[in-house]
């Protein structure tokens, strides 16, 4: 079929022809009035204040067995938990222990092209990001596969300290929007409604618990 | 310096005391006052029904009549008004902002009128605010046993930037209790012609505005435009409520010898 | 052009407002929505991220075309398909072009105006192909076979009860009007509609020219799984969409969520580059981006090109006294609200909603909320002017042609009036008064005008 794109354009020429044209100077400056600078200590209690306040949770933990500790805790014994790649890489150790206690199976397992419903299966997923931002109480995922945190009813996020941004300023520059990936992915607290009397609902489609683990390394 | 007074046509018509109050309250703080004559309509009711050319030439009128203290066929080319020093003052908010919002846009195109309605735009003021503005709020003093809530006209908070102004002129009358309407920078409903096109609609607001009223337990409604005022009394009496509305130029001019008239 | 609901505005906005229950949820839902979005600027300068946004949409109108095609290279390169659609016609068919190509059975849906706009699901649905909306709202109007009555919120005017007793009949779940409830049960038949449905659509909320980007913004994480959880994607949004650079979206998302409903930042936000790439193991293989225009492109170079820059945020209509006292189906149009009455008669004419622009107090508090600066009401009163009412309306006409000659005239002012009120009380002065007696008290004419007393007392008062 062949569409109008010329016919649009023209007429968007036409109209536009002799008007004023706008180059706007983007004002560098931040909007914020108000936000934790420096250290990580309080940029991470920003985001855990934030996060928390939608109904997440953020801890900051010392090593991967603490967090491994910590999704157990978080997760009935007969749950199944959706490991992606990144975390079997990087925190191998976490795994490891996790494996021992619950059932896990791995994102390695699953082809390309994968049949969805295998995805829907998790109790629990947990994912890495490429980073977090502390003004909001938000985390980007950047992943090969964007089901099983999409659909698992508790999603966590294993973040490196060094992840964390202070503010979207800082996330929405270039390094970011210049992704290989088909997508990016910001999350901010719990999946949630209120189209029902503006009574806040969480857990729709999405997680209903979002749990974020910073490791210091 | 002088005040010209622009007195709205309705409220010329219908609300004589509120103009003659303003005046009073001017005198009262040491200005002269005069009345242009000439003066009718800003033409408002004209703009905001979409009947541009009738309110152009509405404009065109007002313009040459508000700045000449006696009648001359208009448009006179040698205005009384003296620009570095006189004010134009009306008791609304309204229809202060058609002159100086909405004149300059409005005559941008005549040149007998573009510039001087621009001029005339910087010399224009709200009631409360030429007292707040240019007299000085303590210079005014009052006493009245009462207890009011504020309402804010639209135009007044939205157009001229007028909120705290009236508070603190009302905070200068001794024994008067004030108490904030919830919800203060909701429309009461009134509108102009959007009061008699779509009544429904403008009377279930004018309803909201006056349940917050009641709830507030105050005696008096005060506001800067008796345009809302109109529209809420007359819905107030319509069902039945005794509750009194008034101008904040009439409850500054009785707090002047501190009683209230009926 | 087909002929819409709007023009029997007053009609329809009889008929709501008397719903006395309705008036209250819609009362009791708006001003806690108001109320929300007013705290939520507090630790961000609203007015800076306004003249931003503001600048930033300018000059995204400004420069439409090159924008466009901009978007359209680099969505290519990301390998998207991009189709251009002058109506609605046209965009519906392609996109039943693209369902029948992979043949489709089954569509979930997320949220889009554009689509409500162009009639695309009854137009899938005639075809024989499932169309699942699946934001909560959208899910529960579609039950209701209604439309929505707000752009965010599109079942703002129902009551729990309500809706527990639709969904009781249409999915057989048990009456329970908790919420909470309600929810669980619309998620559990909509995730299998999603495991079950190979076509997603969804809108966009900003596509970014520089790097083809196309953002979507939820809560649900419904959109997230229409745009994912299927093989062939299609967006459909409006031409005016489009904004040069992806760091301008630090504005615009810190404003869009709070203006809608309070939120820092909206639960999800997808910023989608194009099908899966080849190391990815889901999302979908096709992505195809419908960019309507339907009206948009006739209001460049007008007074109005400023409406283009609305970002759907429905802070407008949630502050709005009139939208609150009469609902968003009374506007018999997609778009309801301020907002509403500005582009039902732009994009579909005039005639199609001629007391729209009417329909307001010109209050102003659309114009103070709106994120991106446009002077909503001000663009009401220069449609009055264009539309003219006296070309229709014989006696109103009169009436303001009088009224502007009596007023040029300060004697015949001062005779008119003075006749004025010795006739106040004859049967024609009543009719013309009908829409105020009707519903208030005339104010007791006094004696005198004030130019009468100032006179008399000799320029005293
Ligand atoms: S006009 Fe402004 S306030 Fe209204 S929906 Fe559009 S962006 Fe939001």
């Amino acid at each position: 079929m062949t569409d109008d794109r010329e016919k649009i354009l023209a007429a968007i020429r036409r109209s536009l022809r002799g008007t004023d044209k706008f180059d706007a100077a983007r004002n560098p400056a931040s909007p914020l009035t108000s936000m934790p600078q420096g250290d990580f200590e309080s940029q991470f209690g920003k985001f855990k204040a934030e996060l928390e306040s939608l109904g997440g949770l953020a801890e900051a933990l010392n090593s991967d067995a603490d967090a491994s500790e910590f999704i157990a805790e978080h997760t009935g014994p007969a749950s199944s938990i959706f490991i992606y790649n990144e975390i079997a890489n990087l925190h191998r150790s976490l795994v490891e222990s996790l494996s021992e206690s619950r059932h896990v199976r791995f994102g390695l397992e699953f082809p390309v092209g994968y049949d969805k419903r295998d995805a829907a299966a998790f109790d629990a997923a947990v994912t890495g990001c490429a980073a977090c931002v502390a003004e909001t109480g938000t985390v980007v995922i950047r992943t090969d596969m964007r089901l099983p945190a999409a659909l698992a009813p508790k999603l966590f996020v294993v973040v490196d300290s060094g992840q964390l941004l202070a503010s979207l300023d800082e996330f929405f520059t270039d390094s970011f929007g210049n992704t290989d990936a088909s997508n990016l992915f910001l999350i901010t607290g719990p999946s949630r409604t209120a189209d029902i009397e503006k009574q806040l609902v969480k857990g729709v489609h999405g997680p209903k618990e979002i749990v974020v683990l910073f490791i210091n390394q | 310096m002088r005040v010209f007074l622009f007195v709205p046509c309705f409220v010329d018509q219908v609300f004589p005391n509120v103009a003659a109050s303003s005046m009073k309250v001017i005198q009262h703080l040491g200005c002269e006052v005069v009345f242009p004559e000439h003066q009718t309509c800003c033409g408002q009711p004209a703009y905001n029904s979409g009947y541009r050319d009738e309110a152009r030439l509405m404009a065109m009128h007002e313009v040459s009549a508000l700045l000449t203290i006696k009648p001359s066929p208009a448009p006179a080319t040698k205005y009384d008004f003296d620009f570095k020093h006189d004010y134009i003052v009306g008791p609304s908010g309204s229809c202060v902002a058609m002159i100086r919002n909405f004149y300059p846009e409005l005559l941008a195109d005549d040149p007998r009128f573009e510039q001087v309605s621009q001029d005339m735009a910087k010399r224009t003021l709200e009631f409360s605010e030429f007292i707040t503005k240019v007299i000085g709020v303590d210079k005014f003093s009052g006493k009245l046993d009462a207890t009011v809530s504020f309402h804010d006209s639209c135009h007044a908070l939205r157009e001229l930037g007028v909120k705290d102004g009236p508070r603190e002129i009302l905070k200068r009358i001794n024994g008067l209790r004030i108490i904030e309407l919830p919800y203060n920078e909701v429309c009461c409903g009134f509108g102009g012609t959007f009061a008699v096109k779509f009544p429904e609609i403008s009377t279930a607001m004018g309803d909201e505005k006056l349940k917050t009223f009641y709830e507030t337990g105050a005696d008096i409604l005060v506001s800067g435009d008796s345009s809302c005022l109109m529209h809420l009394e007359g819905r107030a009496r319509r069902m039945g409520s005794t509750k009194r509305f008034m101008h904040i130029a009439e409850i500054m001019f009785q707090s002047i010898d501190g009683k209230l008239t009926e | 052009m087909t002929e819409l609901k709007s023009r029997n505005f007053k009609r329809l906005y009889k008929k709501e407002i008397a719903d006395q229950k309705l008036r209250e949820n819609l009362r009791k839902a708006t001003i806690q929505a108001s109320g929300k979005r007013n705290d939520s600027f507090s630790e961000v300068d609203f007015v800076f991220l306004r003249d931003e946004a503001k600048k930033i949409k300018q000059e995204s109108i400004s420069h439409l075309n090159d924008l466009l095609s901009q978007f359209e290279d680099n969505a290519h390169e990301n390998g998207c398909t991009v189709f251009y659609a002058e109506s609605p016609e046209k965009a519906n068919a392609y996109i039943l072009d693209v369902a029948r190509k992979h043949e489709i059975k089954k569509i979930v849906k997320s949220k889009s105006m554009v689509t409500e706009e162009i009639q695309l699901v009854p137009f899938l649905e005639k075809y024989g192909i499932e169309t699942v909306e699946t934001d909560l709202g959208e899910y529960i109007i579609q039950l209701a076979g209604e439309t929505p009555s707000h752009i965010t919120a599109p079942a703002i005017h129902k009551s729990r009860t309500e809706i527990a007793r639709l969904l009781h009949e249409k999915i057989g779940i048990e009456q329970n009007d908790d919420p909470a409830f309600l929810t669980g049960e619309a998620r559990r038949v909509l995730r299998e509609k999603f495991l079950s449905a190979e076509m997603g659509i969804s809108g966009a909320n900003f596509l970014i020219a520089e790097n083809g980007a196309v953002v979507v913004v939820e809560n649900e994480g419904n959109a997230r799984l229409s745009t994912s959880a299927v093989k062939v994607h299609v967006i459909v949004t409006g031409i005016e969409k489009v904004i040069p650079k992806f760091s301008d979206l630090r504005i615009f998302m810190r404003l869009l969520g709070r203006s809608a409903t309070g939120q820092k930042l909206t639960s999800y936000v997808s910023l989608i580059r194009g099908p899966r790439k080849e190391k990815e193991k889901d999302g979908p293989e096709e992505v195809h981006i419908v960019l309507v225009d339907n009206g948009r492109s006739r209001l460049l170079g007008t007074d109005h090109q400023e409406v283009l820059h609305c970002i759907r945020c429905g802070a407008c209509l949630n502050v709005c006294p009139v939208y609150r006292s009469i609902g968003g189906h009374a506007y018999g149009s997609v778009y309801p609200g301020p907002i509403g009455s500005l582009v039902t008669p732009l994009f579909f004419g005039p005639e199609n909603a001629p007391d729209l622009p009417f329909a307001s107090s010109l209050c102003g508090s659309c114009t103070e909320v709106c994120p991106v600066g446009i002077g909503i009401h001000h663009q009401l009163l220069s449609m009055r002017q264009e539309i003219k009412p006296g070309s229709k309306h014989g006696l109103e006409s009169f009436v303001f042609r009088n009224f502007r000659k009596t007023m040029l005239r300060p004697g015949r002012y001062k005779l008119l009036t003075r006749l004025a009120r010795v006739f106040s009380s004859t049967s024609i002065v009543r009719k013309i008064l009908k829409g105020w007696t009707g519903y208030r008290d005339l104010p007791q004419l006094p004696s005198r005008s004030f130019r009468e007393i100032y006179k008399s007392e000799g320029g005293k008062g």
